[in-house]
C-alpha cells in the first residue's frame, strides 16, 4: 500500500514555485529529500502536514485524500521539525502532560523508555538541554504515538558529526522495530546515505529524479575526462557537466556507449549521493 | 478541543494562579482604603475583563516562540486553534466573573454589607460587552502577531488616558469638579436607560466578537506556517 501520494502539488511563493509536483511513497520505506537550502524540500513536507497551504494539486495518505479527514490523517503522522519549537520552559514529563491529549494512541510506556535510552531526563526543563539532547526529545515523541508516518526536516542539521551519527543510528533501529514509513529531509547527503531507500533530489521547487538508492547507484556513473569531452558528440550522454582545470566531470546513464566512444580515454566511478546532488543541481 | 484548552491553561499556570487571586487582592486593598459598594463593582468589571485577556494573551506567545508551527502538526485543524482561542476567552471569563462574585461575596460578609448593594447578574451584561469588544486583538494577533496586539491594546489603554484627560480639561474649562462631571456622565446615561445603554454596548460586542471570530477563521484558513 502506498503510504503516500502527492499529486499535482502547487505551491507559490513570492519568488518560488513549486508547479505540479508528483511523488509516491510505498509503505515501510524511508525516503531521504535532498536538495540545497530553498529547494523546496521544508515546504514539500509541511505541504503534506497542511502546515503550508497548497494551491493545487492533491495529497494522499494511506490512500485516502488527506483533507477528506486531516485529524485523523495527522493521528497516523509526526513532524519532526528542525528547530525546537517545544515550550522550553518545560520539562519532558510536563510536556507528555500537554501532548498525550491530542492523540489517541499516545503510549507513556514507548515515552518513558525512549527517555531513558535517550538518556534524557524527564524532570529537566528543555532550555537547559543542548540542541542534540532537543532533537532526541524531538524524537522521542514523534515515536511515541505510533505515527506510521514521520515527515523529518532537517532533524541532525546544525549537530557536530558524533551526534548526528547517534541520532542516526537512534532512528536507524526505530524504524527497524516497527513499520514506519520516513521521508526525510536533508542537505547533508551522507545522512541519507546512512538510512534511506529511496532518494529524491529537490531543485527550485521541482522534483529532479525520484528512484531507489541502488536503482540510482546502478543506473548513473560519474564520468571524467578531458576538457575537450565537452565539445565532443559524447556530451550529449552526459549530465550536470563541471569543468575545471583539471578536465570535466560528469553524470552519465549510458556508460556503455561512452565507453565504446572513447576507449580508455575517461574514468568511471560510482557517484556518491553527494555528487549525484551537485552534478544534478550544480552542473550544465 | 479540550486538549487546546488544557494545553493553554498548562502552559502559563502562574498567569491563571495570578489572574485567579488578583480581584482577591484587589479587595483586600479596597477593604483598607474603603470604597465599596462602587469600588466593588468596578473590580468586578475589570477583573472580570483583564484575568481573560491575561490568560488568552499568555497563550499567544505561541506565535512569537513559532510554537505554532509544532502545534498545528497535532492532530488539530487550523480551525480548532480558532475556536480554541475564543473558547477560552469565554471559559476564562465566567471562571473571572465567578471568582470576583466569590470573592466581593466573601468581602460583603466579612464587611457585613448586603451583597446585592454591590454587584449582582446586572453586571454580567458590561462584563460580557468589554470582553466582546476587546475581542478584536485575536484576529491582530492571528494576521500580525503579538507585538502587533500588544500595541493596539496599549493603543486601547492611550485611548482610555486621554478620555481621562479630556474630563480634566473639560472640568478645568468648564470651572466644575471632575466629580460633577462624572455624576452627569451618569445622569446622561441614566435618561438613556441603563437597559438601552446596557443592550447597546452588548450589540456592538456580539457585532465585533462575530467579525473578529470570522475573520481569526478567515486568516488562519490562509495563514502558512
Amino acid at each position: 500500500m502506498k503510504a503516500l501520494e502527492i499529486r499535482g502539488l502547487t505551491k507559490r511563493y513570492p519568488g518560488f514555485v513549486m508547479e505540479n509536483l508528483n511523488l509516491e511513497l510505498e509503505e515501510g520505506f524511508v525516503l531521504g529529500l535532498l536538495g540545497p537550502n530553498g529547494a523546496g524540500k521544508t515546504t514539500l513536507l509541511k505541504a503534506i502536514a497542511d502546515l503550508v497551504r497548497i494551491d493545487g494539486g492533491s495529497v494522499l495518505l494511506f490512500g485516502r485524500d488527506s483533507r477528506d479527514d486531516l485529524r485523523a490523517a495527522k493521528q497516523r503522522m509526526a513532524f519532526v521539525h528542525e528547530e525546537h519549537y517545544l515550550y522550553d520552559d518545560r520539562s519532558p514529563r510536563q510536556l507528555e502532560r500537554i501532548l498525550a491529549p491530542f492523540y489517541d494512541n499516545w503510549d507513556s510506556h514507548r515515552y518513558a523508555e525512549l527517555l531513558e535510552r535517550f538518556s534524557l531526563d524527564s524532570s529537566t526543563v528543555c532550555k537547559n538541554y543542548s540542541k542534540g539532547m532537543k532533537t532526541k526529545l524531538r524524537l522521542a515523541i514523534a515515536f511515541s504515538h505510533n505515527a506510521e508516518l514521520i515527515l523529518m526536516d532537517e532533524p541532525a542539521s546544525g549537530l557536530d558529526p558524533l551526534v548526528r551519527r547517534e541520532i542516526l543510528a537512534l532512528i536507524g533501529e526505530e524504524l527497524a522495530r516497527e513499520n514506519r514509513t520516513v521521508i526525510f529531509s536533508s542537505h547533508i547527503t551522507e545522512d541519507l546515505d546512512r538510512i534511506c531507500d529511496f532518494v529524491a533530489i529537490m531543485d527550485a521547487g521541482s522534483l529532479l529524479l525520484h528512484e531507489s538508492k541502488e536503482t540510482l547507484r546502478e543506473s548513473w556513473t560519474m564520468v571524467k575526462g578531458g576538457a575537450d569531452l565537452v565539445n565532443s558528440d559524447g556530451a550529449e550522454l552526459l549530465t550536470g557537466i563541471q569543468i575545471s582545470e583539471y578536465g570535466c566531470t560528469a553524470l552519465t546513464n549510458q556508460k556503455a556507449e561512452l565507453q565504446k566512444r572513447y576507449p580508455g580515454d575517461l574514468v568511471f566511478e560510482q557517484p556518491s549521493l553527494g555528487d549525484l546532488m551537485v552534478h544534478m543541481i550544480g552542473g550544465q | 478541543m479540550k486538549a487546546l484548552i488544557l494545553k493553554d491553561i498548562r502552559i502559563q499556570i502562574p498567569t491563571v494562579v495570578f489572574a485567579a487571586t488578583y480581584p482577591f487582592f484587589l479587595l483586600g486593598l479596597l477593604a483598607v482604603i474603603g470604597g465599596a459598594p462602587f469600588g466593588a463593582r468596578m473590580i468586578l468589571i475589570l477583573s472580570s475583563v483583564v484575568m481573560p485577556y491575561m490568560v488568552v494573551m499568555g497563550s499567544f506567545k505561541e506565535l512569537r516562540n513559532k510554537t505554532e508551527n509544532f502545534i498545528l502538526s497535532l492532530p488539530i485543524l487550523r480551525k480548532d486553534i480558532a475556536n480554541g482561542k475564543f473558547l477560552l476567552l469565554g471559559i476564562s471569563t465566567i471562571i473571572a466573573a465567578g471568582i470576583c462574585f466569590l470573592a466581593i461575596g466573601i468581602y460583603a460578609g466579612l464587611a457585613g454589607l448586603p451583597v446585592g448593594n454591590m454587584v449582582g447578574f446586572r453586571d454580567l451584561l458590561p462584563i460580557a460587552s468589554v470582553v466582546m469588544v476587546l475581542s478584536f486583538l485575536v484576529p491582530l494577533y492571528f494576521r500580525f502577531g503579538f507585538n502587533a496586539m500588544r500595541m493596539a491594546l496599549v493603543s486601547v489603554m492611550i485611548l482610555g488616558v486621554l478620555l481621562q484627560l479630556a474630563l480634566v480639561v473639560t472640568s478645568e474649562l468648564g470651572n466644575r469638579s471632575v466629580f460633577q462631571i462624572i455624576d452627569e456622565i451618569i445622569r446622561w446615561r441614566g435618561e438613556i436607560g441603563f437597559i438601552r445603554w446596557n443592550l447597546s454596548i452588548f450589540v456592538v460586542g456580539v457585532i465585533i466578537f462575530l467579525v473578529s471570530f470570522l475573520a481569526s477563521h478567515r486568516i488562519l484558513a490562509c495563514k502558512d506556517f
